[in-house]
């Protein structure tokens, strides 16, 4: 593992903007909670896949390709 | 060269005009009327007869050409010529998605809109939420946007939310019109445009840029709080932060941050609708419910 992934790095600071960003979008449309906990964890598997895979597209083109 | 035997031609799909009974026996004595749908059509100048009248409704219908009026008979009260009505399909099982027999059954009352909620969710996320008495999301509303903001506030060192002074910048023109006033503060600040949804929060910046003294390096009420950073030159002080240092200096956690404060002002807009006219998938509350049992609906 790179050690800069354990440093100060900004990719430290996308877990709130991806918990605050998901709960709030999912109980802007529903009022139970359950639905809210359910639709927020839904965006939030889908925010965290697609960060991690442009992530990953960058990590193979600066160090492989 | 034999000549090869006769074969009678193929009898053609449908039968028109096979008017008349069909040719009796050689005795003159009458065949029985055919009963059975599959029985064999009769060979007659080359053309299939059909039979006389069906009698089963699932019999084939009979000849157009066959006018019972024009043999002087009364036209017999013949079964309705309905096609035989498959039967339904069988109901499909309720997909994931389907909705519960209250939802479906109970109509939702008309949207009530609330501007006072949508005031008070402007001044302090969630504050129009908790006013309705949902408070649990007006809290969630609360520390979420609140730490969101203040959170991408203190990545950018709290230099990161301002509307600058303009008067002394480039004109800026818009589809032909010289921007001017606040107007041209936001052209070299758009990033204001959506922090500014975030409430109260934000409104030191713009008794920042209201007050705006460039000769102070601070301002009124807010000392440099959410005030237009300096820009900085090679004559300053290391300790001094300017608006050069933090851009060139950091790991873009500056940038990032600031990327923070307007998102965090953005969903503030989803919150003052919500607060305005409910989410968007709404619930029939227990007391409509109630009501609507009462009413025996």
């Amino acid at each position: 593992m790179s050690p800069a992934l354990f440093g100060v790095s900004i990719y430290w600071d996308l877990p709130v903007l991806l918990v605050v960003v998901s709960l709030v979008y999912a109980a802007t449309r529903h009022d139970r909670w359950d639905k809210i906990l359910y639709e927020g964890f839904g965006w939030g598997i889908r925010i965290a896949g697609f960060l991690f895979a442009i992530g990953l597209v960058l990590y193979l083109l600066s160090t492989h390709i | 060269m034999a000549s090869a035997p006769f074969v009678p031609p193929p009898p053609p799909p449908h039968t028109v005009g096979a008017g008349g009974p069909p040719p009796g026996p050689p005795d003159g004595s009458r065949t029985p009327p055919t009963t059975a749908p599959d029985a064999a059509p009769q060979l007659v100048g080359g053309v299939v007869a059909a039979p006389e009248r069906p009698v089963s409704a699932s019999a084939a219908p009979p000849a157009v050409s066959a006018d019972p009026t024009a043999q002087g008979k009364q036209p017999d009260p013949a079964p309705p010529l309905v096609p035989p009505v498959p039967p339904a399909a069988p109901p499909t099982p309720p997909g994931p998605e389907a909705k519960t027999k209250d939802d479906a059954d109970l109509p939702l009352p008309p949207v009530k809109l609330d501007p006072i909620a949508l005031v008070l969710s402007y001044l302090i996320p969630g504050l129009g939420q908790v006013y309705q008495g949902r408070v649990g999301k007006g809290l969630l509303f609360f520390f979420g946007l609140y730490g969101l903001f203040f959170y991408g506030m203190w990545m950018g060192h709290w230099r990161n939310v301002w509307l600058p002074d303009a008067t002394e910048l480039p004109d800026v023109e818009i589809a032909g019109q010289r921007l001017g006033g606040t107007a041209k503060a936001l052209s070299y600040r758009p990033q204001f445009l959506g922090q500014f949804w975030i409430g109260v929060a934000a409104w030191p910046a713009v008794v920042q840029y209201a007050f705006y003294d460039p000769a102070k390096d601070t301002g009124p009420v807010f000392g440099s709080f959410e005030r237009t950073p300096p820009e900085g030159s090679v004559n300053d002080p290391p300790e001094k932060i300017t608006l050069n240092k933090l851009q060139r200096e950091g790991n873009k956690r500056w940038d990032l941050g600031w990327v923070y404060t307007v998102i965090a002002g953005v969903l503030n807009l989803l919150v003052i609708y919500d607060a305005f006219a409910g989410p968007m998938f709404r619930e029939p509350l227990p007391e409509w419910k109630r009501k609507d049992e009462e009413a025996g609906w």
